[in-house]
């Protein structure tokens, strides 16, 4: 694998564990990020991504995981997009997550062979 | 005693008005339907009594009579379909289909018979006096058919009361009393003409109103009834709400208990993969643990799933 992927998570361990496997998986560039603000200091290597994994809750009184999906499409990210949540199906957040163009929703928590699968599908679409 | 007929009359005509409504009110209801078809019929009954009363002639009284007696009849069909549904006794069909045939045998007789089923020839009439108000009464000498009749109607009040002491067997002590005492005011009125006849009164015949006064009474009680089902519907419907409301706090609270697991799931699932064993102790610990993770994210699954279905999991579901 060759892509760069975006990680967004407010988890500090997750993100970290997340770098470490990815990078284990073959990712050359890996971002990771805990919040829209952490994104947006981060601008021109999150939109050069080509694959974004973001959470939907990004903690309480925190922008959502669809607000960084919104923001990464305005400054032109053209990658694919993988929604990560702890969630229900039936939560109004995943559900306009899930109506969102060129997005993918994945359940918490992942199996490894599940996420490469998920980045392998993501590369295929781009 | 017009002004009597007349307030029975409009009693019985609001009675059949009220119960028809109850009982046609969907789901159908037979115990109110068959309770207002029975209070409909007291409008003519009562209608051939003001007729009996201004008889002048044996044949007048005849026709009179005879029309009430079908009325009685109807009225008694409606009383086999209205006591089982009100009791919800379990009357025997052998029983039921001798009440019904002995009453259609007692109609086709009062229709038959020359001078119905009560007269043997045309009865001698007497003209009496109530409350300053002239009225006819009837003098019937005993007949072996009247004597029929008679056990008949006895057999359809036996019938009544067995329902009643079943219904009160089963703890509805006081709808099970209203319908035995409403059905002995009626045989109560009965016995009230025999002692006329006895010592030779002049009031006017009780039994005339017998119907009137069972269905007076049971009137109120089917009100009653009908108050106290909806009382018991509106604490049922609120007792299920109240529930309702804490299976949705149970299913929320699991779930949110689910929201939180999932990162730190995530994240010992990815710390795991990571691991690199070193001994076999470690193979055995790692696949121990990786085990753990995946019970714990079955859990998981289980219990959106169950949240999505909207019930409770049993305690060995969850355990799966």
């Amino acid at each position: 694998m060759s892509e760069a992927v975006l990680f967004v998570d407010d988890d500090e361990d997750l993100c970290e564990m997340m770098r470490a496997i990815l990078t284990k998986l073959g990712v050359s560039r890996v971002v990771v990020a805990r919040s829209l603000r952490d994104v947006e200091a981060q601008r021109d290597d999150a939109i050069t991504c080509t694959i974004a994994i973001l959470d939907i809750n990004l903690g309480n009184d925190q922008p959502s995981g669809v607000k960084v999906y919104e923001w990464l499409h305005r400054e032109g990210f053209t990658g694919r997009t993988i929604f990560l949540t702890g969630h229900a199906g039936n939560d109004p957040r995943v559900q306009e997550a899930a109506s969102l163009s060129g997005s993918v929703i994945a359940s918490k928590p992942l199996s490894v062979p599940e996420l490469r699968d998920l980045i392998g599908g993501a590369r295929q679409a781009i | 005693m017009t002004s009597v007929l007349w307030l029975a009359f409009g009693l019985s005509l609001g009675a059949a008005v009220l119960h028809a409504a109850l009982g046609l009110t969907r789901p159908v209801d037979r115990t109110y339907l068959s309770f207002a078809f029975m209070m409909a019929l007291l409008g003519p009954y009562l209608y051939y009594e003001w007729v009996l009363y201004r008889a002048t002639t044996g044949a007048e009284a005849v026709v009179a009579f005879r029309s009430q007696i079908t009325i009685a009849h109807c009225f008694f069909g409606g009383l086999l379909v209205f006591v089982p549904a009100y009791t919800k006794a379990r009357v025997p069909r052998w029983q039921m289909a001798a009440l019904w045939g002995g009453l259609a045998l007692l109609f086709a007789i009062n229709i038959i018979a020359p001078y119905g089923i009560w007269f043997s020839a045309e009865p001698e009439l007497e003209r009496l006096t109530f409350r300053g108000e002239p009225y006819t009464a009837v003098l019937a000498p005993p007949t072996v058919l009247q004597g029929v009749h008679t056990v008949y109607v006895l057999g359809l009040m036996v019938f009544t009361i067995r329902c009643a002491i079943d219904l009160i067997r089963r703890g509805e002590r006081q709808r099970g009393l209203v319908l035995a005492i409403a059905i002995s005011v009626s045989v109560a009125q009965h016995l009230v003409d025999v002692v006329r006849d006895a010592i030779g009164g002049s009031w006017p015949y009780f039994a005339e109103f017998a119907i009137v006064s069972w269905g007076l009474i049971m009137s109120i009680q089917l009100a009653i009834d009908f108050r106290t089902t909806r009382e018991r519907l509106q604490e049922t419907l609120s007792e299920t709400e109240e529930r309702a409301a804490q299976l949705a706090e149970l299913v929320n609270a699991s779930l949110h208990v689910r929201d939180k697991l999932n990162t730190p799931l995530q994240t010992l699932e990815i710390g795991l993969a990571m691991c690199k064993p070193r001994n076999r102790d470690d193979i055995e610990t790692l696949a121990i643990l990786r085990r753990d993770v995946m019970e714990l994210a079955t859990l998981g699954r289980n219990v959106e799933r169950a949240a999505q279905e909207q019930c409770f999991i049993p305690t060995e579901e969850l355990a799966k």
